[in-house]
């Protein structure tokens, strides 16, 4: 075989210690080639207080499971129905300073989970499944249009240094509960695609990995010489998403090995691998909490589903407290709505536009119930509360309808996003400081 | 072996590797800089002030008897990327030697995609060349790459891609492609074995071992049936009206049962056929040996309802041992004949000495499976029509009648893609949506439009509407829509997608212009089928599976293509001739659509990549998307990896797909690992049962192995000027792999290398 000059100059030039021409090939600045996770963070919001950071992993469902029906703040109202089943009767438990009744899965977290737990009583103000993507929005409080975790993922990215600023879901039921990033879908990846995606491949090939980047590299070179402006931003997308993934932590991977289905086990497992690999900023999952449960007799599916969905919590817990990442990631959920609590449901729970609980859990936030519920409509709605104390409160200076968005600016200030920022990006509600450490 | 050959290309001090002929400098920008320039916002010069007269002075002498004569705008855009490499490698124009300051300013204006003053001078639009705009079309319709010939037809006449599409119509990837577009477009996708307990209570389709194939049967089959009705020349609005259905076996099976198990609202379950014998048991037996199927069917046969399985007598129960008996015994119903049928043993009771033992559902082996794999494979169109005077009903569990038969006697109204068990499983409604969400869903397929309380038709009478639900003002502006349309649904069927058993109101479709009364299902599909607004959406439907991105609806072009689309009785034919060949998607001129919303290059989702797969490779369903009962599917981890990929999705309420178009580092992982898995079962490795026409290279060739990668997988033709360069940098490739690898390896990475080629995992480049 002949091997030419040209291959001999374009192999030194390219090969993999050859970053410097492979910045010039790729048109990618220097610093990317080096640094692709550093450089990611250019464009991106600077880093205010990196002490502050957390990842998070994100529990959503558009389904608008009945988690607002059997936590903290729910049993104050005897007219608020509640499941008999012996598994969920009312338990006394604290919160921090706080002493609360709820269903008695709430109460066997550990207590130093249950310290920096929050319990939102928030309204999504809309009883419509499709809505989910609305409510990831904040219903339209983020300016420029934006998901929450997004924006969030967006303001730790550069804090975290973490490979991409997207975040990442692993466990949306269907597209309905999908991310998107500055407007554009992300895709779904359960955790067995995630498993075997990241994989590398075997034997020879990936011994050849760091060639042939370098090839592909050039490829694009060639290709961009006669693209459009459109297709030299694709091309360099694509050089961008290489750079990444050899930014992965590799040692990480056989954190997956343990995964062998896409259940609520598995999608933990892989949320705390993607994190400890430094992917993302937030990771979203789904934990059933009882689903749609417009039939659901004795609301049985609804107790079955709010056991194993606070193990599943529990789990999460325990691992990060192995994992030494306790302080680091923070627990949040956030649902399309939540469901009716009135006499009448005793077996099965109609949409409720006025009523929704979120889950705060992880250092920055103080354990305890936020806001609370009242009758509304004919059944229960969240109620204004005050921003300074957390607690409900008819005259408080955050009304019903701007808790949502007062929950998201609440978690950016967690994370210490500054005040301007938050005002900016989320102008409606205001943060509630009573519910911060 | 012949000997790869790589030469020399005037060695300068550039990096050589874009040379031969265009020379790329050390800035990484084009050598003029074409390219980024035009990011600069320098594109002033129009075709009318300037490139007609260059071409006319300098080109079009020469190039006269040319096909890419450069007489015409459109032709200069077409041929865009060949002059920048012509001229800026200074082999063009001939005979004269042009001052660096005009040469830049013809780059620029080539760049800038040829503008015109009258329709997007100062715009930022780029057409495309030929090139790439037929590797786009062709691509999308059939996974193949496009060849010389039909990349030189269209930059002749851009009218010829008309002709190339329907040539390409005419291939069996075409029909491939179009039932996943269609699967996706008619709802009747992102479903699961599980989503159909919501309406066949409490236990759905059981836990037989052939339940996933019955459910990819009703996921694929409406898709079939909008093929056939094309290819028998029915308009695309027979899908919405057409009781008649490519079915399989066990899919007739399937529509026959739930004919005769009905839920009612309450969930109450009315079994039909356990009514028509009661007192009759179901037999499942394995030592009694097997029982003839015309003796099962037959009720004045003692082995009536027997069935023999294998499993029976094998099988271990979590209440111990005692359930373990042969023949199992159950009271006769159709679910239980129907579970059986899968493989399962259903629930059923022993009495023993200590008392009654209840046993529950039991999933069986293979062997227990009643049908045949082609029970699963063998499609046909299948009329269902309902009894006439007491004509009985199709018995569901005659699997020999059900092979022979075309047409389903049954008493459930199924009409259209609405009523289908995989629609029903996607859009699960309950006591209180009340048939809501099926409405909406079933609007937004035909129409593109879903209600959002904005719709301006006038109601001046809402029969039907829910008084509850509609009594806040927010509210009454959907209801005042919903309730009257999806009164139809609920007066026909129950909750649970059974034949409804009480009396209700019919109310009345009114939605987006269009008001009329409805007595039927049917007149439910033929009003949707001459809704206005029906061409548009199904244009807008195929635009975004194009462009992954919808047209602009006030584009001209697109009208145009609305028109002929309606002007030819909505024959789909015509509408994916027109649609594909307009430059609203080959990027070919200018239009509002581009204008609008820019050029968007997309990553390959997955339908499109594991079809270009297949057909380039030859392969069979590497991405392991068709079940094959008894079998596993697609290559390695292929599957696995595919099911994480982008790929097309829609959500409940949701008027557009969902299209994740940018490339991720999991993107990226994701195809290296495939092609990874590709390139192993391709290349020095045996031919595989399940694969008999896979391509396959060995590393003995490695020269005809990349060429094939060049013009196969990467798709560029000979003619193509980046063609030489490309198979450069693969020989290189595989050369320097060669130092540390064995020739398999050193060529398996080479083609996971042309495997990750932006033209193969990218739309539109």
């Amino acid at each position: 075989m002949t091997i030419s000059r040209r291959r001999v100059l374009m192999t030194s030039l390219l090969g993999a210690g050859g970053v410097g021409l492979r910045a010039l090939a790729t048109g990618l600045p220097l610093s990317f080639l080096l640094d692709p996770a550093k450089a990611l963070a250019d464009g991106l919001p600077v880093c205010s207080d990196q002490s502050k950071a957390q990842y998070f992993v994100l529990a959503t469902s558009g389904n608008g499971d009945p988690i607002n029906a059997n936590v903290p703040g729910c049993y104050l109202d005897p007219r608020i129905t509640h499941s008999t089943d012996p598994l969920m009767a009312a338990t006394g438990f604290s919160l921090g300073a706080q002493t609360v009744t709820a269903a008695r899965p709430w109460s066997t977290l550990p207590q130093a989970v249950l310290d920096r737990t929050s319990f939102w009583h928030l309204m999504t103000n809309t009883p419509v499944h499709p809505k989910e993507t609305d409510v990831l929005r904040l219903m339209g409080a983020i300016r420029p249009s934006e998901m929450f975790p997004s924006l969030l993922a967006k303001n730790l990215a550069s804090c975290l240094g973490t490979v991409q600023s997207q975040p990442i879901t692993v466990g949306a039921s269907s597209p309905s509960e999908g991310l998107t990033f500055d407007g554009g879908a992300l895709p779904i990846i359960p955790p067995l695609s995630l498993k075997a995606t990241l994989a590398n491949p075997a034997g020879g090939l990936g011994a050849l990995q760091s060639l042939r980047d370098s090839t592909l590299v050039s490829l694009h070179e060639l290709l961009k010489t006669s693209a459009t402006s459109a297709q030299k931003r694709y091309l360099d997308d694509l050089i961008k998403s290489q750079a990444e993934i050899r930014d992965v932590k590799q040692n990480l991977l056989g954190a997956f090995d343990s995964i062998v289905d896409n259940s609520v086990t598995s999608q933990i497992t892989a949320a705390l691998a993607l994190i400890q690999m430094n992917v993302t900023p937030v990771v979203a999952i789904h934990i059933p909490f009882g689903g749609d449960n417009h039939t659901d007799a004795q609301l049985a599916n609804e107790a079955d589903q709010t056991v194993s969905g606070v193990d599943a919590i529990g789990s999460l817990m325990s691992q990060l407290q192995a994992a030494g990442l306790s302080d680091r990631v923070s627990f949040l959920s956030l649902n399309v709505f939540g469901r009716t609590l009135g006499p009448s449901n005793t077996d099965g729970r109609q949409h409720n536009p006025n009523h929704q609980v979120s889950i705060a859990i992880g250092k920055p936030f103080r354990g305890g119930v936020v806001g609370g519920l009242t009758q509304v409509a004919g059944d229960y709605g969240a109620m204004a509360l005050s921003s300074t104390t957390g607690q409900a409160n008819a005259s408080g200076d955050v009304a019903a309808i701007d808790t949502l968005a007062a929950f998201g600016k609440t978690v950016l200030s967690a994370v210490g996003v500054p005040e301007a920022t938050i005002a900016t990006a989320i102008p409606a509600g205001k943060v509630v400081s009573g519910a911060l450490v | 072996m012949r000997t790869l050959r790589i030469g020399l290309c005037g060695g300068v001090v550039l990096l050589a590797l874009a040379s031969c002929g265009g020379t790329v400098a050390l800035d990484g920008g084009a050598a003029g800089g074409t390219g980024d320039q035009t990011d600069g916002g320098a594109c002033t010069d129009t075709w009318e002030d300037f490139g007609q007269n260059f071409f006319a002075t300098h080109c079009t002498g020469c190039h006269v008897h040319d096909h890419s004569n450069l007489v015409t705008q459109s032709v200069v855009q077409g041929e865009k990327d060949l002059i920048t490499a012509r001229v800026s490698a200074g082999l063009m124009p001939q005979g004269a030697t042009l001052p660096d300051e005009e040469k830049q300013r013809l780059l620029t204006f080539v760049a800038c995609g040829a503008p015109s003053a009258q329709t997007d001078a100062g715009s930022t639009f780029e057409a495309v060349s030929a090139r790439t705009a037929v590797a786009k079309v062709k691509n999308i319709l059939v996974g193949l790459p496009a060849t010389d010939a039909e990349v030189q037809a269209v930059a002749t006449d851009p009218a010829a891609l008309r002709g190339l599409i329907d040539g390409w119509m005419l291939l069996p990837q075409y029909d491939q492609k179009m039932k996943t577009f269609f699967s996706l477009a008619f709802q009747q996708t992102q479903v699961t074995a599980a989503n159909f307990v919501d309406f066949i209570p409490t236990l759905g389709l059981g836990n037989g071992a052939a339940v996933p194939q019955v459910v990819q049967n009703a996921r694929e089959s409406f898709a079939r049936t909008v093929l056939q009705l094309d290819a028998e020349g029915r308009p695309l609005t027979d899908a919405f009206t057409t009781r008649r259905l490519m079915m399989t076996p066990a899919l007739m099976e399937l529509y026959a049962f739930l004919d005769q198990r009905r839920t009612d609202d309450t969930g109450k379950v009315v079994d039909d056929f356990a009514l028509q014998y009661p007192g009759k048991q179901i037999v499942m037996q394995n030592d009694g040996g097997t029982v003839p199927i015309a003796d099962t069917i037959n009720p004045a046969s003692p082995n009536f309802l027997h069935f023999y399985d294998p499993d029976v007598g094998h099988l271990a129960y979590a209440n111990g041992p005692d359930c373990n008996t042969d023949p199992v015994v159950l009271p006769n119903s159709s679910y239980g004949i129907h579970l059986l049928l899968y493989g399962a043993v259903p629930n059923h009771s022993v009495t023993t000495p200590a008392g009654k033992v209840p046993c529950g559902m039991r999933a069986g082996t293979l062997a227990g499976v009643q049908f045949q794999p082609g029970d699963f494979t063998s499609w046909k169109m299948v009329t269902i029509r309902p009894p006439v005077g007491a004509e009985p009903v199709t018995r569901f569990f005659d699997l020999a009648t059900l092979r022979t038969a075309t047409e389903l006697v049954l008493k459930t109204p199924f009409v259209g893609f609405f009523t289908t068990p995989a629609f029903a499983a996607n859009w699960p409604t309950n006591q209180s949506n009340q048939m809501r969400v099926t409405t909406n869903q079933a609007l937004i397929v035909a129409t593109g439009m879903a209600v959002d309380g904005l719709d301006p038709t006038s109601t001046p009478t809402t029969p039907g509407i829910d008084a509850v639900h509609s009594a806040e003002t927010a509210c009454f502006s959907c209801h005042r829509i919903l309730d009257p349309t999806r009164s139809i649904f609920s007066s026909t069927y129950s909750w649970f997608y059974s034949r409804q058993n009480l009396v209700k109101e019919k109310g009345l479709f009114q939605f987006q212009g269009v008001v009329a009364p409805v007595t039927s299902i049917d007149d439910f599909g033929a009003v949707l089928a001459s809704h206005p607004a029906v061409p548009a959406a199904w244009a807008q439907k195929l635009c975004s599976y194009a462009n992954s991105a919808p047209c602009s609806a006030n584009d001209p072009e697109f009208q145009r293509v609305v028109a002929a689309f309606l002007g030819s009785g909505l024959k789909w034919s015509t509408l994916v001739r027109e649609l594909l060949a307009s430059p609203v998607i080959t990027n070919l001129a200018p239009t509002v659509t581009n204008s609008t919303q820019g050029e968007l290059i997309a990553v390959t989702r997955r339908d499109h990549l594991c079809a270009a797969l297949n057909a380039r490779l030859h392969l069979n369903d590497v991405c392991g998307q068709t079940l094959v009962l008894g079998q596993k599917t697609g290559a390695g981890n292929v599957p696995q990896i595919a099911s994480g990929l982008p790929s097309d999705g829609y959500g409940r309420g949701a008027t557009q797909p969902i299209l994740p178009n940018t490339p991720t580092l999991f993107y990226r992982a994701g195809l290296e690992n495939i092609c990874s898995s590709v390139g192993q079962l391709l290349i020095d490795a045996p031919v595989k049962p399940d694969q008999p026409n896979a391509t396959h290279w060995a590393s003995t060739q490695p020269d005809v192995a990349i060429d094939d990668f060049v013009a196969t997988i990467i798709g560029l033709t000979a003619s193509d000027p980046r063609t030489a360069q490309v198979k450069a940098l693969l020989e290189a490739h595989y050369t320097q792999a060669l130092t540390s690898a064995s020739k398999t390896d050193a060529l398996r990475s080479t083609f996971v290398a042309a495997c990750l080629s932006p033209t193969f995992i990218g739309v539109g480049l």
